[in-house]
């Protein structure tokens, strides 16, 4: 298996909302505001306010992450975005992940898995690949690169 | 693409060689939703690799066979390794024919007991494929 690159999300988060579901596990929910992606031979914009990542978030910072949204193509086309991830990172940098200060991308493991639904077309190679994702938090919100699994 | 991203590229490390073997499929058949539903159940098999050796108890794989000709695949295996610990590998993907490969993909995930000696699988994801024709499905840890 290898990887070639398929394309890179840049998003604006709206709205965090914590859910204490019990002592140590909460579930987040993180609301997209807006956002585009671009990779070769395809390009959009995240639908405004069309979904948002869900994280089950550990006391300890560990988490898996649940994110679902649409995009929208310059094509026209809508697809729905589903992604599945995991993250683990020593508890300083966790600290300071949680507190949104800045952190080297580098110093923790986050990795996702998006999965695609696209219309018929020319998009539609989407729904029979696999990618690998890494995200990484800014001050402005969030970018994603995604992988192709070939 | 602009420069201000510096999170690591990711990359695949061999992690496993696994062979399950199984039991004969259900076949739900056709489904309102689109599609032909087939469950097929574990009977065994062996796990190898990352400093682990174990067994395949139970599970299976969900697949659900689309129009376009691709196979969804929901899997959900049970392994006891040598060491007394106790896993659930589970994930997505497809089966797919093409020019580049033909077989099955899927992107993996473990859950073991925090406080025991498989904690680590469940801190990393996996991808794994497995040739059509092929007994031998190779399970990389995403780097």
């Amino acid at each position: 298996m290898q990887l070639e690159f398929a394309m890179e999300f840049r998003l604006s988060l709206g709205r965090r909302i914590h859910i204490e579901l019990a002592e140590g596990y909460t579930r987040g929910a993180v609301l997209i505001e807006e956002g585009t992606f671009s990779g070769p031979n395809i390009r959009g914009t995240v639908v405004r306010k069309s979904g948002g990542d869900f994280p089950m978030v550990r006391a300890d910072g560990s988490g898996r992450f649940e994110s679902q949204y649409l995009l929208e193509t310059d094509d026209g086309a809508f697809i729905l975005k589903r992604s599945t991830g995991i993250r683990h990172a020593p508890p300083d940098v966790v600290e300071r992940l949680l507190a949104q200060q800045p952190v080297d991308p580098q110093s923790y493991y986050m990795r996702m898995t998006p999965r695609f639904e696209a219309p018929a077309g020319p998009h539609d190679w989407l729904n029979r690949t696999l990618f690998v994702g890494v995200g990484q938090r800014n001050p402005a919100g969030s970018i994603f690169r995604y992988w192709k699994v070939v | 693409m602009a420069d201000d991203f510096t999170a690591p590229s990711p990359g695949f490390d061999h992690a496993f060689d696994a062979i399950i073997e199984w039991q004969a499929p259900v076949t739900v058949g056709a489904i309102a939703t689109g599609g032909r539903r087939i469950y097929r159940p574990i009977k065994g098999g062996s796990i190898e690799g990352w400093g682990f050796s174990g067994t395949f108890l139970g599970g299976g794989e969900t697949l659900l066979e689309r129009a376009d000709g691709v196979i969804d695949v929901e899997a959900s295996y049970y392994i006891a390794f040598a060491n007394g610990a106790a896993a659930r590998c589970f994930g997505k993907g497809y089966i797919t024919r093409g020019d580049r490969f033909s077989g099955l993909r899927l992107a993996l995930l473990f859950e073991a007991a925090e406080d025991g000696p498989a904690a680590e699988l469940a801190t990393r994801a996996f991808m794994a494929e497995q040739a059509q024709g092929s007994r031998l499905m190779q399970i990389a840890r995403i780097t």
